[in-house]
């Protein structure tokens, strides 16, 4: 880099540059976004069905237009481990739950993590989950690193 | 949107391009940012602000929803329930007692945390729009978790108007079985923690007693609600139930009553049907003969082989039978003390390699010859057991062995990778015996990515696999995953496809050790083995 002598204009130009900068960071919206973060909607968990037992996060994610991600995985401070699982139903008829890697984001395409599909299990909570409340999700992703979401503690 | 152009050709000429670009493009996203502000604020930057995704009620649905069709969800051929004799928290409980109240059934398992409770919440609303008087019963389908003292624990966090009920291994399975239901232990690759796959349908039964409709999962709380109060008019059972229900020709069936095991039963020859009975171990011998829907007996009588895995309480029962069709049959159980009939549903195995014939040959790689298991495996974490032995070498060596044809990356089933992980689990109970894992789909290794030939829609099958008949289970390519059980002589003598039960294969390895008379016994209290099994020092395949 050579060095250059600072002008005015060149001083204009960086502070427009900056101004620049952080108008497009503060432009970042979930609807029109021009940074490359998933979108996440409607996130909430159910309560787990009794004491010891895990509890079942659920949301629906979009990656951006142009940028596919995936779900890697995710953390909460209220739970030991975060498993991502998905639901699925055999040839027989049974329905059987398994976790899984990821979950792949096409670019623009909501993705539901939902019950019977993909969902987050949270296991070992270290403390009630009441309904009403809200708990805070921190999700993994392959390329938009961890997004954090508040999701809403309800049953259905 | 008006975005300020360009200013007047003299003071544009003072301001070099990218100033000026960046000058314009400023403007401009101040312009956006205060329309943004006036016209309701900017929403929150998600991992500024935290947004509280706030519940939108009644989940995505379509916002119009479709007039419920009721009929779809009655049963065509009426019948009076099952009766179910459990227990729950508060003691034995029967469903027959429960007459006078709809009640909807269901099999589930309190570990469960996404099917059971959604079930559990829809069924609740169902229950509590309908405003009468209906009940709900869940059924356990995990007794040794789901104990009568847990199960009150449980029922606390139910709605009203629930019960649940649970019983002794053989007493759930009989009711199961009763009822049409399906289930099996699924390990995970956690030692001990397991998950049981299961039949999610919802059932409804009556103010009589009669089942009259069936939710599958996922079935919404309003139909359930319309269902419930459809059948309100309906003429009982009685009349349609009566003409199946005198087989005159059948032997009392009080001694012996078989309930089916086993998740797979095939067509063809030589499948090991494995059964629980409810009563006592027998002394006196039993045999199994295949019957005709009609009650024809097809085919000759086979002795029935009793076989208790270490460490497990429950003795199975497995008829080894040649079973010509597709479909639906029954097996008769006699013994001196008495006969007991079971139905079935026998599958088609496609061209998978055939059960009681020879196991294909084709050589498969393992550790040693290919240097990296990257080439062997799309598992991130492999177990290097599944890559030491050949189906050859086992074989040379006399002993039996598993072959497991799945893929942990490349999923063409939602199956696919679970007999992975059941495998290791029953490597660490039965160290004698070689498993093989082989990956059916071809795949070529880039820098250390597996990367798959064709696609998930239409990949290539490997040589190893297209032996072993794997993705031609009937359908087309996507059959997978396969365990295939080898006994020491060679012979396949057990098979099992898509969610695969542990319990199945620990009961098929009991019966070949004790076929042979060897030592070789589960080494420890594994995943399946609730009670401590004495370590033993024998290990080895004779």
């Amino acid at each position: 880099m050579t060095a250059r002598r600072r002008t005015p204009r060149t001083t204009a130009l960086r502070f427009a540059a900056v101004a620049l900068t952080l108008l497009l960071a503060g432009c970042a919206a979930p609807a029109s976004s021009v940074t490359a973060g998933p979108t996440i909607a409607d996130a909430w968990v159910r309560p787990p069905m009794g004491p010891g037992q895990p509890a079942a996060g659920y949301m629906t994610i979009t990656a951006p237009s142009g940028s596919a991600d995936a779900l890697v995985g995710a953390s909460s401070p209220v739970a030991a481990a975060v498993e991502i699982h998905e639901t699925s139903a055999g040839a027989d008829g049974m329905m059987g739950m398994h976790p899984v890697e990821r979950v792949e984001l096409p670019s623009g395409s909501p993705v539901a993590l939902e019950p019977g599909g993909y969902h987050l299990m949270l296991m070992d909570l270290t403390g009630d989950l009441k309904a009403g409340d809200t708990i805070e999700l921190v999700l993994e992703f392959e390329n938009a690193g961890e997004v954090t979401v508040r999701a809403a503690i309800r049953e259905e | 949107m008006s975005v300020p152009t360009a200013g007047p050709e003299d003071e544009a000429a003072r301001l070099d391009g990218a100033f000026r670009i960046v000058v314009v493009l400023a403007l401009g996203l101040l312009v956006l940012t205060a329309i943004r502000l006036v016209a309701g604020g900017d929403p929150p930057l998600q991992a500024e602000a935290l947004p509280n995704t706030a519940p939108t009620t009644g989940q995505t649905r379509s916002p119009t929803p479709a007039p419920i069709d009721v009929e779809a969800y009655l049963d065509t051929e009426v019948r009076a329930a099952p009766d179910i004799e459990l227990t729950g928290p508060a003691g034995p409980l029967s469903l027959a007692a429960m007459r006078g109240r709809p009640v909807l059934v269901f099999f589930g398992y309190t570990h469960c945390p996404d099917v059971c409770p959604a079930t559990i919440g829809t069924v609740g609303l169902a229950i509590d729009a309908y405003a009468r008087d209906a009940e709900a019963v869940f059924v356990s389908v995990d007794p040794e978790r789901d104990t009568p003292d847990w199960l009150a624990e449980f029922v606390r966090f139910m709605p009203p108007g629930f019960r649940a009920v649970s019983g002794t291994p053989t007493e759930i399975r009989a009711t199961a079985d009763a009822w049409g239901v399906r289930y099996a232990r699924v390990e995970t690759d956690q030692p001990g923690v397991y998950t049981m796959a299961h039949t999610a349908d919802v059932f409804v039964v009556d103010r009589g007693g009669t089942l009259r409709a069936r939710f599958p999962f996922g079935t919404d709380a309003a139909t359930m609600t319309a269902v419930l109060a459809a059948i309100e008019d309906l003429p009982p059972a009685e009349a349609s139930a009566a003409p199946n229900a005198s087989p005159p020709t059948e032997a009392p069936t009080t001694a012996l009553s078989p309930v089916l095991v086993s998740s797979s039963v095939w067509s063809g020859g030589g499948s090991p049907v494995i059964f629980r009975l409810d009563t006592e171990e027998p002394t006196a011998p039993i045999e199994a003969v295949l019957l005709g829907t009609d009650g024809v007996a097809v085919g000759d009588p086979v002795p029935v082989v009793a076989v208790r895995p270490e460490g497990v309480a429950e003795v199975s029962y497995v008829a080894t039978l040649d079973i010509p069709a597709p479909g639906a049959w029954r097996v008769e159980l006699r013994s001196a003390a008495g006969v007991g009939v079971v139905d079935l549903t026998a599958l088609d195995p496609g061209g998978t390699a055939a059960l009681g014939e020879p196991a294909p040959a084709a050589p498969t790689a393992t550790a040693a010859d290919v240097g990296s298991l990257t080439w062997l495996t799309t598992d991130p974490l492999p177990d290097p057991r599944l890559y030491g032995t050949t189906p050859a070498d086992a074989l040379a060596a006399g002993q039996p062995f598993v072959f497991v044809a799945d893929s942990y990356r490349f999923k063409v089933t939602q199956q696919c990778g679970q007999a992975i992980v059941m495998a290791k689990q029953l490597l660490d109970r039965w160290t004698g015996v070689p498993f093989i894992h082989h990956e059916p789909l071809r795949y070529s290794v880039v820098t250390t990515e597996p990367v798959l030939e064709g696609t998930l829609e239409d990949p290539r099958l490997t040589d190893v696999a297209t032996a072993w008949g794997v993705g031609d289970g009937g359908d087309d390519m996507k059959s997978m995953p396969w365990i295939f059980v080898v006994d020491r002589h060679g012979t396949v003598r057990a098979k099992y496809y898509g969610v695969i039960g542990s319990a199945d294969v620990d009961v098929i390895l009991t019966q070949l050790a004790d076929e042979d008379r060897t030592a070789l016994r589960p080494v420890q209290d594994g995943p399946l083995a609730p009670v401590a099994a004495p370590r033993s020092a024998a290990r080895v395949w004779e």
